[in-house]
């Protein structure tokens, strides 16, 4: 109910705003073409009214155009070969407008100029009128937007005849013959030849070159045209991620970008991801996350934005291109860059919203009878009695996924307002989501805010600012272990009932009534709230010619609070709460981080040099508190109102910490080309931290990449289908410190080791590591070879790039020796990792005489991950526990194997005969129907010495693809994503096929039962003697899989259907639809846990128990464009 | 106006840079600092209690590190021929299955988690005897806190011997390199001696200690520990002379009913020596698991710890103690309740870990009744065994028939007074009367190991049971558990592996 009103509320403020800006509209209506006219008049006096110096002595008319657009900033648009001929020109003006300068300019060449408001352009005088009596007209808009174009080059192909539009994008050309073809050319844009057909009305939608290298990537503290990029960075832009019903920026980057692993942690509403850059070099959760910078801000959370406030994000994955963030760029970076207004295009209005439906996994499980059946043959097979009396009389029973499964819903809508002018140009928008889990009581909304802006104050002075607010809230449902809800609650006995006939709860043997859990969770009123404060704001100075300086303050300032309150209720003598109790905790964070700037950008000749340099501060803060207490008043169940920590009567208790680091990082950077051919890049880093000793607090961290872009060579200049061929090369050392406790050098006590003597409580308190004052950065250094291809008129490119990552002086918490006493021993620089690997990605783009749209761009990635060295006497580095499966770990980082390999037995086969067991190296308690484990080192019996690894958690391969089809309104967008040759531990198995406290997958109904039987399921047996379900081989499964991410289909109204309507497109999209896989489990997805103290996370992957999978989605939607 | 625009900035970023001396010098939040934490008489309090900590560590099963404990009702009473291991099969809790069954390898968490625990406690132990001298207070208090520490040094290395043999030996915290090869256990012993001896000599018997300090270590409990310590070692001389001294302090006596030992309202009664300490008092709860884990599973717990058939049938007829030790289906249990023992594999459950509902006001849970380690009645039997081994058999049958007269609770028809005196009748007879008196209490296998009978009484008791339950003990082998095979792998080698692991 709440959600509407919030829905409604935001409905009426879009309503209320979009109707002030219509009723404008309206109450111009009348002057619309007077208006529209004096606008761009308006604009056209700005930059031809300008003043300009302009001197030249027999130059090339080229370079006197360069000359007027450097001085006055206007851009001038023309076809080189149309200005090229013109090289003797003399002029000699002072501070005269540069409509005058041009006048002058063209006068005497059949060249003409013609201002659209956002260019000048400079085209061929129109031919003198052929006799004709034949006129095509119509309108040029943009594919993508909608707007219409003004100053596209309309051209009647094999002639001289030609035009452009107006400033409203209409056009009226006359042509010797309807059978003739049109040309449409606009910079930035794929040409497009349209025949006539003997039409008189053309309408044309032209489509961004995205391929042609002119578009602008994002780097650290700057940008670059991504021709030039020399280092490896991949980029995905709004473009490509419009309208999915995406909620989180990993989620519209799966499947896009070469190089990065990108997986859901789970099906909660809101989930997190794991994303992870060319593999990982540590052993360590947090570094071996990417850094996010969002607007330049180095302190935004991924889980705060909003995707549909994205303009691009550009993934920073080599070392040469990180390096700029030094010692936060270990793990690659992405950049996000949010929306902005444009300059002169007048009030955007933009509203997207959809609605869908989620549909959940679900485990074939067997019913009650069979249930039974399989019970009792355990119990049986164990020596025990059995336990249900004639199966078949519990019939179907409960599948308790009838009772944990809802279909989920999600729910988007978001608006935009943008505009601005010569001087200012604004960006507001809002977005509100919501989405209710497939999994009963969980959910997630969140609103997001944001109001970026940027004004040229004087012509050396610029400022800006964005600014984000984001609110989410969100319930979930633990995942991850063997005692996760999911693996026990889903898999309750069937055989017991929701409830009695008498209306009592049905008690089940093993586990809590899932639907009473759930009445009791619906009257809980838990959940956590995060609020969260981002933004920046930049002053930008331009004091000389080509010397910018900028200061740029990024802050981060957001909580995050839990509560929790526990009715009293009664559902058997074994699940019941006696006492009411509520708890509340907060962590709050108070982030800042300030960047000081100079760029010095110049030309000399054909050398072009850019050098920056900089200091970075960065202080980060976080205190967390918390309280709870019990005995509310005994109505509290029912009054929202009674539910605070005051009510409460006993048990009050509280806690409170605080942590913090600061960072102080010199930057430095020098971009040099020659000609546009020879290409070098140099950074050089030092980073300070607060986490290091006072000995070794700095880190120096240089890195260079070079290019050389091959096709502008003579010998391969006149290749016609080259459009750039560019190949490149670097190093770089980055740092990396994320592992570190903020206080890991210093040595401290743990308070809370109290004990009662006789009831009297007594605090204690002992020092369970110790600090290390010599750490030093985490270092790792990385070489990157690739080679840049565009082709084939700009439809064609190719990215290749090989790189060789060594992380050294990895910092983590190396075991030592238990009888030490050391519970935590301390943190120490060991240990080294190596990835290799391996990155294509091929784009494909093109429009077809029919109107027919399409581009494909597909990536593929192979990366090794292996640990070569590890300190202190350690050849593994245990990972995850497998306390319930009764093995030491399954997860193990070994010299010479993968990072979190899997370990354990190998298991052989099914011993189908007593000979056979017999015939076997000793395997005590074996029996037909057990699983044979091989003697690996042949000494007559199984024991821990006979574990191995078994399986590698990291795929070989991981692609993706996307393909966008248009023809005519009609667009199809669809994306994969995919691995192959990754190992799951399908833990799932000890629990579904035969772990004592859960129902049975129904595979386990091909047990095996009798000698000769062919199958992979051991016998069922209670005691399990044999140890079938121990760790070993028979868990692990391939894990490869393909998947059709996202598939879309949308329609366009034509423009001229709707008045004043610049875009209306409605549209349907599935998410998750198809998989193919050989995994047996729910879902081969598999991220990583998010939360646990005693994990290594890196350590768990791959592993999965039967998780919270994510749901297939599927909406419709609707984007509006005023 | 540019150049104003220009110098204001640079000043900006001057007064950022020249802002930062000192910008990198985050002060700890929300620590002390180990070099402040050893000044005043509290500081000293809190480093004694830390090492009492981790007694109640989680006995139960595999917590994270810092929370682990010595899982006794695993290799104590499970390992044993007195405990089924239970639960809802024989899956369940697969490591404690391993020790039953004695198949367990090493990388098996019962020892893993018992060796971390210990060696823990050892430090927190070792810290207080290398903080505590430079730290000015109360000397009394000083060296009473320290008595205490080598108490509790004393009680670990004697456990980790029981549980090892030959393990490292570690006395202070000073060691930088931890390349310790395994002490021989008659070192570890030595130290394990003088460590109770020191205590027995410093720290105040039972009734010196004012109410709020009962629980510590007392006189008392070092002298009992070091009776036990000898009765390991066969040394019935010393054994004989220290449970002696316990006895004959006059601080102990057995509480008239037997039953109310194990209740809540029998903790730290007259009999009782060493005992951990539990207390509900949210939110400073400190919990027992045990009463869960021993609980049945139809009322309120997991079943774990099923008293076996054989303990059943060692009392003799009319034993009060017997339904004091154990129930089954039917019995009404001292809250009024009927028992449902639920799936226990052998019909019983054991009584000594039962919570009655007022007993747990928290639930469950939460219940937090006291762990007896070590109580008077054992004292009494093990010095019985003694004296009667150094030819003393008055005292032994004394000894003896004072704790049987305290189980006949009045009932003069039942165990008579034992009045055999030929030496290994009577040793018979005193090994029977600490099965039953202090059965699934820790310490069967420490005296099936000690008197040589642990692979006899297994392999014998599946024999009878067919079960292969203790089947697979091997002499020369199952008397230990195996080292932790992280450990020897991270020691490089120097730790060696237990013979057949």
């Amino acid at each position: 109910m709440k959600y509407y009103r919030s829905l409604i509320f935001l409905f009426g403020l879009i309503l209320g705003i979009s109707l002030q800006a219509n009723s404008q509209v309206l109450a111009d209506q009348m002057q619309k073409e007077v208006s529209a006219f004096k606008l761009h008049a308006n604009i056209q006096l700005l930059d031809l009214q300008k003043k300009v110096d302009i001197k030249a002595n027999n130059e090339t008319l080229k370079h006197v155009l360069e000359q007027i657009e450097q001085k006055t900033g206007a851009d001038l648009v023309y076809r080189n070969e149309l200005v090229d001929k013109y090289n003797n020109v003399n002029i000699n003006e002072k501070n005269q407008t540069v409509k005058d300068v041009l006048n002058l300019l063209l006068k005497d060449t059949n060249l003409m100029y013609l201002s659209t408001g956002s260019y000048i352009i400079i085209r061929e005088k129109p031919a003198p009128m052929t006799e004709s009596a034949e006129t095509v007209s119509g309108t040029v808009t943009d594919s993508k937007t909608g707007n219409t174009m003004p100053g596209v080059n309309i051209s009647v192909l094999g002639t001289t005849t030609g035009t452009s539009t107006d400033a409203n994008g209409n056009y009226s050309l006359s042509v010797p013959s309807l059978q003739d073809t049109l040309s449409f050319s606009f910079v930035g844009y794929q040409t497009l030849q349209v025949p006539i057909s003997g039409r008189t009305k053309i309408n044309v939608s032209m489509n961004a070159a995205a391929i042609s290298g002119e578009e602008v990537v994002v780097v650290g503290y700057g940008q670059q045209q991504h021709r030039d990029v020399t280092s490896s960075i991949s980029s995905v832009s709004a473009d490509e991620i419009a309208n999915e019903p995406a909620e989180q920026v990993a989620q519209t980057l799966q499947g896009k970008v070469s190089g990065v692993e990108i997986m859901q942690n789970s099906g909660n509403p809101g989930s997190s991801f794991m994303v992870r850059i060319r593999g990982i070099g540590s052993v360590n959760d947090k570094s071996t996350q990417p850094l996010y910078v969002v607007d330049g801000n180095p302190m935004a959370d991924p889980s705060d934005i909003a995707t549909s406030q994205i303009k691009s994000i550009d993934v920073l994955k080599s070392a040469s291109a990180t390096a700029i963030y030094g010692a936060r760029g270990a793990n690659g970076v992405v950049m996000i860059t949010t929306k902005n207004g444009k300059a002169r295009e007048g009030v955007q209005f933009n509203v997207n919203a959809y609605n869908g439906v989620e549909h959940a996994r679900r485990v074939p499980f067997v019913d009650a009878q069979n249930y039974a059946m399989l019970y009792n043959e355990a119990l049986t097979n164990g020596g025990d009695s059995p336990k249900y009396p004639n199966p078949q009389q519990y019939g179907k029973g409960t599948d308790w996924q009838d009772v944990a499964y809802r279909p989920g819903q999600k729910r988007n809508v978001n608006v935009s307002i943008s505009g601005g002018n010569d001087a200012s140009t604004y960006y507001v928008a809002g977005e509100f989501q919501k989405e209710l889990g497939v999994v009963r009581t969980t959910n997630y909304d969140r609103l997001n805010l944001r109001v970026n802006s940027h004004h040229e104050i004087t012509d050396y002075l610029q400022i800006g600012e964005n600014i984000s607010f984001s609110r989410s809230h969100s319930i979930g449902m633990s995942t991850y272990s063997e005692t996760s809800f999911f693996a026990r609650q889903i898999a309750s006995a069937p055989t017991a009932p929701v409830k009695n006939p008498d209306g009592s709860w049905g008690q089940l043997p093993h586990h809590a009534n899932l639907e009473a859990m759930f009445e009791r969770r619906a009257n809980e009123d838990n959940g956590t709230e995060r609020p969260v404060l981002t933004g920046s704001g930049d002053i930008e100075l331009t004091p000389l010619k080509n010397l910018t300086l900028k200061s740029q303050y990024n802050f981060t300032y957001g909580r995050s609070m839990s509560r929790n309150f526990t009715p009293e209720y009664f559902i058997s003598t074994t699940d019941r709460n006696e006492l009411s109790s509520i708890s509340r905790s907060e962590s709050n964070w108070n982030n800042w981080d300030w960047d000081n700037t100079v760029d010095y950008k110049n030309t000399f000749g054909k050398h072009n040099i850019e050098v920056l340099a900089g200091i970075t501060a960065q202080k980060n803060f976080t205190q967390y508190w918390s309280a709870s207490a019990n005995t509310l008043p005994g109505n509290s169940s029912q009054f929202k109102g009674l539910r605070y920590l005051g009510m409460a009567e006993s048990g009050q208790s509280v806690d409170g910490n605080g942590t913090g680091y600061s960072m102080l990082s010199y930057l430095g950077r020098i971009n040099y080309n020659y000609n546009d051919t020879y290409l070098a890049t140099i950074n050089y880093r030092i980073d300070g931290s607060s986490k290091f000793g006072p000995n070794n607090r700095y880190g120096y961290f240089p890195s260079f990449s070079l290019g050389w872009r091959i096709s502008n060579e003579s010998f391969l200049k006149d290749v016609d289908f080259i459009n750039n061929l560019m190949l490149r090369g670097g190093w770089g050392k980055i740092g990396n410190q994320e592992p570190l406790n903020n206080y890991a050098y210093a040595s401290s006590v743990t308070r809370g080791m109290n004990y009662y003597f006789n009831g009297n409580w007594v605090p204690g308190q002992a020092p369970q590591g110790s600090g290390n004052p010599n750490l030093k950065w985490e270092a790792i250094q990385e070489t990157n070879l690739g080679l840049s291809f565009t082709g084939f008129d700009n439809t064609i490119n190719v990215d290749l790039d090989y790189y060789h990552k060594t992380t050294t002086d990895m910092l983590m918490r190396v075991p030592i020796v238990a009888y030490s006493g050391i519970v935590n021993p301390p943190f120490k620089n060991s240990g080294e990792v190596v990835n290799k690997g391996l990155e294509l990605s091929v784009g494909y783009q093109r429009t077809t005489p029919g109107d027919f749209y399409y581009s494909i761009d597909a990536n593929v990635s192979h990366n090794t991950n292996k640990v070569t060295q590890l300190a202190n006497n350690v050849d593994a580095l245990y990972g995850v526990e497998a306390g319930f499966i009764g093995s030491g770990y399954l997860t193990q980082a070994q010299v010479g194997q993968p990072i979190a390999a899997f370990y354990g037995y190998v298991a052989d086969g099914i011993f189908q005969n007593q000979s056979e067991v017999n015939n076997h190296a000793a395997q005590p308690g074996a029996a037909p129907g057990d699983l044979r484990f091989k003697d690996l080192n042949n000494d007559g019996q199984i024991t821990a010495d006979d574990e191995t690894m078994i399986g590698n958690p990291w795929p070989d391969y991981s692609f993706g693809l996307t393909a966008n089809f248009s023809y005519k309104n009609f667009d199809l967008n669809l994306g994969l994503t995919g691995q192959y040759g990754n190992d799951i531990f399908a833990a799932w198995k000890w629990t579904w096929y035969g772990g004592n406290w859960f129902n049975y997958h129904k595979n386990a109904l091909n047990r095996w039962t009798h000698e000769g039987q062919k199958t992979d399921i051991p016998r069922l047996n209670i005691n399990d003697p044999n140890g079938n379900l121990r760790a070993s081989s028979w868990y692990i499964e391939d894990g490869s899989y393909l998947r059709l991410n996202n598939l879309q289909l949308g329609y366009t109204l034509p423009n001229n259907i709707i008045q004043n309507v610049r875009k209306l497109r409605i549209y349907v999209t599935a998410t998750n639809l198809l998989t193919i896989t050989g995994y047996p489990g729910q879902d081969p997805e598999l991220g990583t846990q998010t939360s646990s103290s005693t994990q290594q996370q890196p350590m768990y992957i791959g592993i999965d128990w039967g998780h919270y999978a994510v749901p297939s989605t599927y909406t419709i939607g609707i984007n509006i464009g005023l | 106006m540019k150049k104003l625009t220009l110098i204001t900035l640079i000043a900006l970023i001057a007064i950022g840079v020249g802002g930062c001396n000192g910008f990198l010098n985050e002060e700890p939040q929300a620590q002390i600092a180990t070099s402040n934490a050893y000044q005043t008489a509290d500081d000293a309090s809190r480093a004694v209690t830390s090492a009492y900590y981790r007694l109640q560590a989680n006995n139960w099963c595999c917590d994270a590190v810092d929370r682990n404990g010595y899982m006794y009702w695993v290799i104590d009473n499970v390992g044993t021929d007195d405990a089924i291991k239970g639960g809802e099969s024989g899956g369940d809790q697969v490591y404690a299955q391993k020790v039953a069954y004695y198949t367990l390898t090493p990388t098996n968490r019962t020892a893993e988690e018992a060796w971390n625990n210990l060696y823990i406690d050892i430090r927190y132990a070792n810290i207080v005897l290398d903080k505590l001298p430079d730290i000015e207070m109360d000397s009394d208090l000083k060296k009473r806190y320290m008595a205490e520490a080598k108490f509790l040094r004393g009680y670990d290395y004697f456990l980790l011997v029981q549980t090892f043999g030959d393990v490292p030996l570690v006395k202070t915290t000073d060691v930088e390199a931890y390349d310790k090869k395994r002490a021989p256990a008659s070192d570890v012993l030595k130290q394990a001696i003088s460590d109770f001896k020191d205590a027995a000599s410093v720290l105040p018997t039972k009734s010196q200690y004012s109410s709020e300090d009962i629980g510590r270590a007392s006189k008392g409990a070092a002298q009992a520990y070091l009776g036990k310590l000898y009765m390991w070692m066969g040394d019935f001389t010393n054994a004989e002379d220290w449970l002696g001294r316990v006895i004959d302090s006059k601080e102990y006596s057995l509480a008239t009913d037997y039953g109310m030992i194990f209740t809540k309202a029998g903790e730290n009664g007259p009999g009782s020596i060493f005992e951990i300490q539990y207390n509900y008092n949210p939110p400073k709860t400190q919990q027992n698991p045990m009463g869960v884990v021993q609980g049945s599973r139809s009322m309120y717990g997991w079943g774990f710890n099923a008293p076996t058939q054989d303990f059943v049938d060692e009392f003799e007829s009319g034993d009060p103690r017997l339904k004091q030790s154990v129930y089954e289906n039917g019995d009404t249990l001292r809250d009024g309740r009927v028992a449902d023992v639920g799936n226990s594999p052998s019909g019983y459950l054991n009584y000594k870990e039962y919570v009655g509902t007022s007993e747990a006001p928290g639930g469950f849970f939460n219940s937090a009744n006291n762990e007896i380690m070590m109580r008077f009645a054992k004292v009494l039997l093990w010095y019985a065994e003694a004296a009667n081994e150094n030819g003393h058999t008055q005292k032994a049958l004394d000894a003896l028939n004072r704790v049987r007269k305290r189980a006949r609770q009045g009932n003069s028809n039942v165990l008579p007074d034992v009045t055999v005196t030929d030496k290994t009748k009577l040793r018979k007879a005193i090994w029977h009367e600490e099965r039953v008196e202090y059965g699934n209490e820790y310490d069967r296998r420490f005296d099936l190991l000690r008197t040589g009978r642990m692979g006899d009484v297994m392999r014998g008791y599946a024999q009878k049971y067919n079960t292969p339950k203790g089947a697979n003990f091997k002499d020369g082998k199952n008397e230990v558990l195996p080292i932790p095979a992280a450990e020897i792998s991270l020691s490089d080698g120097k730790l060696t592996q237990n013979p057949g692991y």
